[in-house]
């Protein structure tokens, strides 16, 4: 329908108008740019007379003749404003949206016609979905999830200061950071109600805080190679978790155990209860561990100051969308990065080099995610006398894997746990991630109404 | 809510409480039921019974804890944004049902209302609950079959069930919005700005989950607010329900203002209504998915409606640049006020419950203000005839 129609204008191009949004070139597509672009257009062409069609890969075509009035004329113009301030983009950002006069430029709008439509993965996130089934399957999954051993439940993936370097292979310029456990969600967190997953985790927190206690009172293999390492280990919990007598528990048992202690909250349950924030985030420096807040993305830095709350790290997500923003929003992280300190930034789902490069040239030294991931894995590969029996892939499946069944397969698992050693003359982490006092640092500027 | 499921152990996650509450200032309310003042006759049983059911709508407060003590006592605490203790409130209600309970009792056997019921305000008043806890004494807990049970998510995902079939009107309640002459200009009464329109959740609890607190757990709570968006923007989409309507306040998720609901009520709202619009969000809300929140923000304030931050306090205010996140008003409580916002962004203080506390808003700067303290005074000044009930903001 939009080929027969766009022939139609092509055969008689003059008058004629063609507006394209290309959705399918936004560096984080949702499912809900689409849904909500749609009126916006729809409207537009009621009052051009035109008709909107929509492309295989997502994109928005508007044909409609030229307006003539002078009134209507501009239209056109008000259309890209409008819908460049609803993405928040730069109006002069011509790959985004195109305006084609095709009595005068018919050429750039056929060769658009011509370009394979490729449509982009949608990336999950906010699910959508409201339906009972989904509350229904999440209860059924909590149920099922209790005769399920906590390792299992668990993934792990350990955080690296990447050294500056740039003769030095990747792999000899990581220190380890601490390493991070985490509870599998069911379908894995992405595209699950985000209440429902604050839900979730907190459920299980009462689980993996028991099994830690235990396992650093007994020496179990879940934390041994870490403690043994010096490593930190990070958990993730709700705030009344941390208030627990539970975690009153585990404290004991870290320090009886030399282990050190991170632990990870979520911006939103931060932000949730603020009077909670500042009662955990004292327990926390008073026992010595690590405060992390962690799920800090590129649309929040806009207007989230989190720099004052006190936190040890801050985990700011990778995401497409960090890469050359438009200016204003560009400064702004620009100006929120140095706000928190980049010896406080982490970069988290650095999935790729190019999450890892925008990371160093914005002067972050600290990661997590699947690159660095693979990088360790193809060091432990070299180390391993049995590697010939692996893939990089398995090996680094396996390494995410803290219970025995995600481990099955490799024939030394020892190697698995053990962190990557830090090269020689590297800087050691400063402060955080230490039983012992944190060295002293600017101290934030106050903040009114919390007391730290 | 957390429920506490023995005597000894609710003692001492009471008593954790205390002390942490005590160490970092945690600003909570607790209700103390001296159970073991009620007489020991016949009814008892059933009289406890009815003690506990009395406390069903506090265990719907924000962060509600309920805990068995030694002796059958009950304690509840729960953070009080000044809503509980009006007489439609969970505390009005709660202390209405004991007071009904307390006419069973034949005369001269029972306590009074204030023998049965203490109510402390933490952290000042810790340690003096903490002393009357110290009294609690090791007697066994009576076995109480009580109704309050948090909400889980079977439970809920047979209510969202319930919802997406029942007929929600009976539920919907209007909330009024005063608009405060400004600062400089003479003190006026309140003039009505806009209405906010929301289901009661309490009556939706008392109504389809009559034995389930649904607010206690906030994270369960806050996916059940998006089933009852779902309903509204129908509701709101039904006939005759935007006629004659001024200004409209609704409260909505990020994700429900991104829906097909809300584009079919945006279509049915006149262009030049929108600006008369009030969304409220939740800062958490807001930071789950930036992403969201930002294209959600700009699509909003795009077809000119307007953005209110909910729930806020000068700590959160601290932490959330609510001028660059887009935001024209903040709703706080008196107790939560910042001490100034930033230029453009207007103040909304709810729970106004008394003339003091309006006084004490307008000090503030507020611009808006909300409560039952409000409901009770002249709305429009002498010189003006009276506003429509759904007037412009």
């Amino acid at each position: 329908m939009l080929l027969d129609a766009a022939r139609r204008a092509l055969a008689a191009p003059r008058g004629r108008l063609a507006i394209v949004l290309h959705l399918s070139r936004l560096k984080a597509p949702r499912s809900y740019h689409g849904r909500i672009a749609r009126p916006v257009l729809e409207q537009a062409a009621t009052r051009l007379s035109g008709t909107v069609y929509a492309r295989s890969n997502g994109d928005m075509l508007l044909l409609c003749q030229e307006p003539a009035a002078v009134e209507a004329a501009l239209q056109p113009a008000a259309l890209v404003q409008e819908l460049a301030l609803l993405f928040g983009t730069d109006p002069t950002d011509i790959g985004f949206i195109s305006v084609w006069h095709l009595g005068q430029e018919a050429t750039g709008f056929r060769t658009y016609l011509d370009e394979p439509a490729f449509a982009p993965p949608i990336l999950p996130g906010l699910a959508e979905d409201v339906a009972p089934a989904q509350t229904a399957a999440i209860a059924e999954w909590l149920k099922s999830s209790q005769r399920i051993p906590v390792p299992d439940l668990l993934g792990q993936q350990t955080a690296v200061v990447l050294h500056a370097g740039r003769d030095v292979p990747i792999g000899s310029r990581l220190s380890p950071l601490f390493r991070e456990f985490v509870m599998h969600l069911p379908g894995g967190a992405a595209g699950m109600d985000p209440w429902l997953e604050r839900h979730v985790a907190a459920t299980l927190d009462e689980r993996l805080i028991a099994h830690l206690q235990h396992d650093l009172e007994e020496g179990g293999r879940l934390t041994r190679a870490s403690v043994h390492a010096g490593l930190a280990i990070h958990i993730n919990l709700a705030l009344p978790s941390i208030a627990s007598p539970g975690f009153g528990r585990l404290t004991h048992a870290a320090r009886a155990a030399g282990a050190r202690l991170g632990v990870e909250i979520s911006i939103v349950e931060a932000l949730a209860d603020m009077t909670m924030l500042e009662y955990v985030a004292g327990l926390l420096r008073h026992a010595g561990f690590a405060f992390v807040l962690e799920g800090l993305d590129e649309a929040s830095l806009g207007f989230a100051r989190l720099g004052s709350l006190g936190a040890d790290v801050i985990k700011l997500d990778w995401s497409q969308g960090l890469v050359q923003p438009p200016g204003a929003r560009r400064r702004a992280v620009e100006a929120q990065l140095q706000a928190i300190g980049l010896d406080r930034v982490l970069l988290q789902r650095a999935d790729t080099a190019d999450a890892v490069g925008w990371g160093q040239a914005n002067g972050i030294n600290r990661y997590q995610g699947n690159f660095l991931d693979s990088v360790q894995g193809a060091t432990r590969m070299f180390h391993c006398h049995t590697a010939s029996l692996c893939t990089l892939k398995q090996c680094v499946a396996r390494g995410a894997a803290a219970g025995t069944p995600g481990r099955a397969g490799c024939s030394n698992p020892a190697l698995l746990d053990l962190p990557p050693e830090a090269p020689p003359g590297a800087d050691t982490v400063r402060g955080a991630h230490t039983l012992d006092p944190p060295a002293p640092r600017q101290p934030a500027a106050p903040v009114p109404g919390i007391r730290w | 809510m957390v429920n506490m499921p023995a005597a000894a152990d609710g003692l001492e996650a009471l008593g954790l409480l205390l002390r942490q509450a005590a160490i970092a200032g945690v600003r909570r309310r607790a209700l103390l039921l001296h159970a073991e003042r009620l007489p020991r006759t016949a009814g008892r049983q059933h009289h406890l019974r009815l003690a506990r059911a009395a406390l069903t709508g506090l265990a719907h407060a924000d962060r509600a804890q309920l805990f068995d003590l030694p002796r059958g006592r009950l304690a509840v605490v729960w953070r009080d944004r000044g809503e509980a203790l009006n007489a439609g409130g969970e505390l009005g209600r709660a202390m209405q049902s004991l007071k009904r309970l307390l006419t069973d009792i034949p005369d001269g056997q029972g306590p009074m209302l204030g023998e049965l019921v203490s109510i402390y305000e933490l952290p000042d008043q810790a340690a003096w609950l903490q002393d009357v806890l110290a009294d609690a004494g090791q007697d066994p807990p009576p076995a109480l079959a009580g109704p309050l049970a948090p909400l889980d998510t079977p439970v809920l995902a047979r209510l969202e069930l319930s919802l997406a079939q029942a007929d929600l009107a009976a539920f919907a309640r209007w909330r009024p919005v005063y608009r405060l002459a400004g600062a400089g200009q003479p003190v006026m009464p309140p003039v009505l700005a806009w209405e906010e329109r929301y289901f009661a959740l309490a009556d939706v609890g008392a109504g389809l989950c009559p034995h389930h607190a649904l607010t206690a757990d906030p994270w369960l709570h806050l996916r059940l607010t998006r089933t009852l968006d779902r309903r509204m923007l129908a509701l709101l989409g039904g006939t005759g329900e935007l006629n004659g309507i001024g200004g409209l306040g609704l409260h909505m998720n990020v994700a429900s203002l991104l829906s097909n609901g809300f584009l079919r009520l945006d279509e049915k709202i006149p262009a030049g209504l929108r600006g008369s619009v009030v969304l409220s969000l939740q800062a958490a809300d807001v930071l789950a998915d930036g992403a969201a929140f930002a294209f959600a923000r700009n699509f909003v304030r795009g077809r000119g409606y307007r953005l209110m931050l909910a729930g806020a306090s000068a700590a959160l205010l601290a932490v959330l640049d609510v001028a660059a996140a887009g935001f024209d008003y903040v709703q706080t409580s008196l107790r939560e006020a910042p001490p100034r916002l930033p230029q453009g962004v207007q103040l909304v203080v709810a729970g106004i419950e008394r003339q003091g506390d309006l006084d004490h808003a307008r000090v503030l700067g507020a611009n808006f203000v909300a409560g039952p303290g409000v409901a009770a005074r002249p709305i429009a000044p002498p010189t003006e005839p009276a506003p429509p009930r759904h007037a412009l903001a």
